[in-house]
């Protein structure tokens, strides 16, 4: 945990990684659903890129 | 929105010693705002220290043997397989049920055992909520017992985190190095997505609750540090001797990782609730994190909780909390008395527990009921038609297998099912000895050592050992030490303690010497440096074993017991001071600890603290007033000191009052009948029926009326008192009706020229001095002066027996004053006869 910092910025629906985050995580349902949706627009972007 | 809300958060196995530092470092802000503004300090666990067992405690106010929670596992009802605990096997009620019946709304997510779920007024998430498979490729359907109400599955169904949803930015704050993990070898970095997936999961639920419901009590349970240390505290710095170089480097931030990432989400809670709630913070013990850590796990029943610490964590603030103090004296069973407290709701008289009042700024008496269990009504009881198969949860089974919780399932489950029964008998056993219970715990011993092979006895001699030396049954206990040694157990017990200790209990401290100073060569831990300088004290060396004991502290300062005989060893060496310093650390450490308490008590008798003495002699005696005659004694010597210094103060208004009754009071033989015969010939009409008739004790008379013998059954009779005097002897003085107002003289006399008298009058010698009586008068008269004050009915004063001898014309003066009446002064006078004072003590 040393090497690695771990944002604890507030909640920006515009700049989810796609990999998530520990900060997103632990803004709970809020951040996790978030994520889950960018994750997922990300992976139909992927299917669709590759068709 | 709801007042006076309070949330529970629990931290399995959160530990200060890691926590102030990661707080001085800046990297747990959220923890330390709270502290700032609350309290904080120990939590004491309780034995065995089994998570289930524990929680269950924090919930109930009970320990288990009353609760039914006895470990991680149970056996299913149809007796066929076993399963992780569930809430079938709870025969009380919780917090939970108590706010349901009063019309309260709570939440419980993650709660260990919720599962299943419990029909209240509220939402519960339970702890198979989080629960789901590691592989992608299989479904986990939420069972229905999982949440309640049911019909919101829907909302919380996707906030369920899979492991294989963990991606690398969820690992790397953990294990920086994670890439350099061969998976096949170590399963490090699968655990750290298991238990990151299943603790947001949690959180999930948890903050969508929080935004989204209206509750009064709210309960949220975590285990991620406990199965984060469980797992990784072995490379926690500073790096032991035989731990892996390699794999210390990539998990050497694990553990602290929990508490940053436990912290940012308390963080986001706090951002969820309002100023006006309460918060609690507290883990069910701590974990060693120091040289104590144990690499290598013995095969012992649920080894993993040999790494708990006695004591885990407690944080509280909220409107009516203090600010920024450190609490002492905190127990898992004090948490649900406490938070009933806070809502103004009773304590059941079974709750093991006591309201801790010191976390409250402003505090009020605790109210208690008989038990929440007796109470009639709507406690949502779970009313569930058990289903072996609905309960069963392979998974939760297989994690608790591979945290080393439970042994790996027998293929036989005949076996798996005859040791979990084992198990948690042996585990209640063990309960009972935490609580001092040896018969009960003995007969469940006794009863373990008829099972047969594959079966391991060898726990249970052990336990039957502490037992025989507590009843001082030494042979027996050598007995079952052989048994041990002949048992072929697995387990590798270290009987040199034990063998030392036998022999120091049969009185053989040089030979119980002799085994540990040869074994402190190769040992030198604070437990070996504790038993020898607990051995030196008994032999009278002070200083050498003051040496040893502060050295066991140096390694160890948590250890309540080494505190505390380091105070009894510096009472011995007149150092009363540093004793009752000691004494105090030890009851900051455990306040459930009675010679702690009398040891303080006794430093503080020698410092001139009566006052305080007698606070902690009360304590020891209350904490086991069974036992600890050496308190009672110290209780009563330090009363007697404490009441030579009591002054006895008239409460007088000298006004006559309208149907007055006068009384005239005190103990049996201290002039009573002289001052009945002063008032009746100054004009005073007395209540008297002339039953005992005047005899050589009582030449003029006993003036009395007999109802009063019988008062405490019948005291209707006082409205015939009203503007007379009548006689009540000082034991039922406090059974008058409290509708009356009351004008008492109560007669004094030097207690042992009463005694003298009284021996005298029925027939006993004179020179035997009854001690006990003498005491018993002592508290009489303390609480006759506690009880004048308290009744606003009553005007009352003191009129010493020698004064009405030798000053009678002041005594009548101050009396027909204090009655507010005429009376004929000349005439009581004539009353006084000095022949008659027979007992006087030849000082």
């Amino acid at each position: 945990m040393s090497d690695v910092k771990v944002k604890r910025e507030l909640f920006n629906p515009d700049k989810i990684p796609f990999v998530g985050s520990l900060g997103l995580l632990a803004l709970g349902d809020v951040g996790f659903t978030a994520w889950r949706k960018v994750k997922s627009d990300h992976k139909q972007k992927e299917l669709n890129e590759k068709k | 929105m709801k007042k006076n809300k309070l949330l529970l958060i629990g931290w399995d196995a959160a530990d200060w010693n890691i926590i102030w530092p990661l707080i001085s470092q800046g990297k747990m802000p959220a923890l330390k705002k709270i502290i700032e503004n609350g309290v904080y300090g120990n939590m004491s666990t309780m034995s065995p220290p089994y998570s289930p067992m524990l929680w269950t405690s924090v919930a109930t106010g009970k320990t288990p043997d009353k609760h039914g929670i006895l470990g991680f596992i149970e056996v299913t009802p149809d007796a066929k397989s076993v399963r992780p605990v569930t809430t079938t096997s709870r025969k009380t009620r919780a917090l939970w049920n108590i706010f349901h019946n009063k019309g309260m709304k709570s939440n419980l997510v993650g709660w260990w055992p919720s599962f299943p779920v419990e029909p209240i007024n509220g939402t519960i998430i339970s702890d198979r909520f989080q629960k789901t498979h590691r592989n992608p490729n299989k479904q986990t359907p939420m069972s229905e017992f999982a949440i309640h109400p049911w019909d919101k599955k829907d909302e919380f169904k996707d906030l369920r985190m899979f492991a294989f949803e963990t991606t690398e930015a969820h690992v790397y704050p953990f294990a920086p190095r994670a890439h350099e993990v061969d998976q096949d070898k170590h399963k490090g970095l699968s655990a750290i997505a298991k238990i990151i997936s299943e603790n947001s999961s949690v959180h999930n639920a948890a903050t969508k609750l929080l935004r989204t419901s209206e509750w009064d009590f709210m309960a949220v349970y975590y285990d991620m540090i406990d199965h984060f240390c469980h797992s990784f505290m072995k490379y926690h710095p500073p790096k032991l001797p035989g731990v892996d170089q390699k794999n210390y480097d990539i998990f050497k931030d694990a553990v602290t990782g929990s508490y940053i990432y436990q912290d940012m989400m308390l963080e986001r809670k706090m951002n969820l609730i309002d100023k006006d709630t309460t918060v609690i913070i507290m883990s069910d013990h701590g974990f060693e994190s120091g040289s104590k850590r144990i690499l290598n796990m013995p095969k012992v029943q649920a080894a993993p909780s040999l790494e708990h610490r006695q004591f885990g964590m407690f944080v509280a603030s909220g409107p009516n909390i203090k600010k920024n103090e450190k609490i002492f004296g905190m127990g898992l069973i004090d948490v649900a008395p406490t938070i009933l407290h806070h809502f103004g709701l009773p304590i059941g008289e079974d709750m093991d527990g006591k309201v801790n009042l010191n976390i409250f700024k402003e505090t009020t008496a605790p109210q208690f009921i008989e038990s929440w269990d007796k109470e009639e009504g709507d406690f949502a009881d779970l009313d569930f038609k058990d289903e072996a198969d609905a309960l069963s949860d392979e998974d939760t089974m297989q994690q608790l297998v591979e945290l080393g919780y439970v042994e790996k399932l027998d293929e036989k489950f005949e076996i798996a099912i005859k040791k979990t029964r084992v198990d948690l008998k042996h585990n209640l056993a063990r309960v009972f000895l935490g609580k001092k219970d040896f018969n009960s715990a003995k007969i469940h011993l006794l009863d373990l050592l008829k099972e047969k092979a594959p079966i391991d006895l060898a726990p249970f001699y052990m336990d039957l050992i502490t037992i025989a030396l507590h009843e001082k049954e030494y042979g027996q206990a050598n007995k079952y030490l052989e048994k041990v040694k002949n048992s072929g157990t697995e387990i590798n017990y270290n009987l040199m303690y034990t063998e030392s200790h036998i022999l120091t209990e049969m009185g053989r401290p040089r030979e119980a010497l002799k085994i540990l100073e040869k074994a402190r060569l190769t040992d030198g831990s604070d437990k070996i440096l504790y038993n020898i300088g607990k051995l030196k004290y008994q032999l009278g060396d002070y200083k050498e074993s003051v040496k040893l004991l502060e050295k066991a502290i140096e390694l160890d300062s948590q250890k309540a017991i080494y505190h505390a005989t380091l105070a009894e060893v510096l009472l011995q060496l007149d150092e009363y001071e540093e004793a009752a310093d000691y004494a105090m650390t030890s009851i900051e450490l455990v306040k459930y600890f009675p010679k702690a308490h009398f040891l303080l008590g006794q430093a503080l008798e020698k410092l001139g603290d009566l006052e305080n003495a007698k606070l902690a002699f009360e304590m020891a005696n209350k904490l086991k007033p069974k036992e600890f005659h050496k308190a009672e004694i110290s209780l009563e010597n330090v009363i007697e000191k404490l009441e030579l210094d009591l002054k006895f103060d008239d409460k007088k208004s000298n006004k006559y009052r309208e149907n007055q009754i006068t009384i005239v009071s005190g103990l049996p033989r201290s002039g009573t009948s002289l001052m009945m015969q002063m008032l009746n010939k100054g004009g005073m009409d007395c209540l008297v029926d002339g039953k005992r008739e005047a005899d050589d004790s009582n030449p003029k008379g006993y003036y009395e009326y007999e109802p009063v013998m019988s008062i405490q059954k019948d005291n209707s009779w006082l409205d015939k008192a009203q503007n007379k005097t009548v006689k009540i002897v000082a034991p039922l003085l406090n059974k008058i009706d409290d509708q009356y107002r009351y004008k008492i003289i109560f007669m004094m006399r030097d207690i042992d020229e009463i005694l003298k008298s009284q021996q005298k009058m029925i027939g006993r010698s004179e020179d035997v001095f009854p001690v006990k009586l003498h005491n018993e008068f002592q508290k009489l008269l303390t609480n006759i002066e506690v009880w004048k004050k308290k009744e606003p009915g009553v005007e009352l004063i003191y009129v010493n027996y020698k004064d009405v001898l030798n000053h009678t014309d002041d005594v009548i003066d101050k009396v027909v004053s204090f009655i507010g009446k005429d009376m004929n002064k000349e005439s009581m006078k004539k009353c006084v006869d000095k022949s008659l004072y027979r007992n006087k003590i030849k000082k």
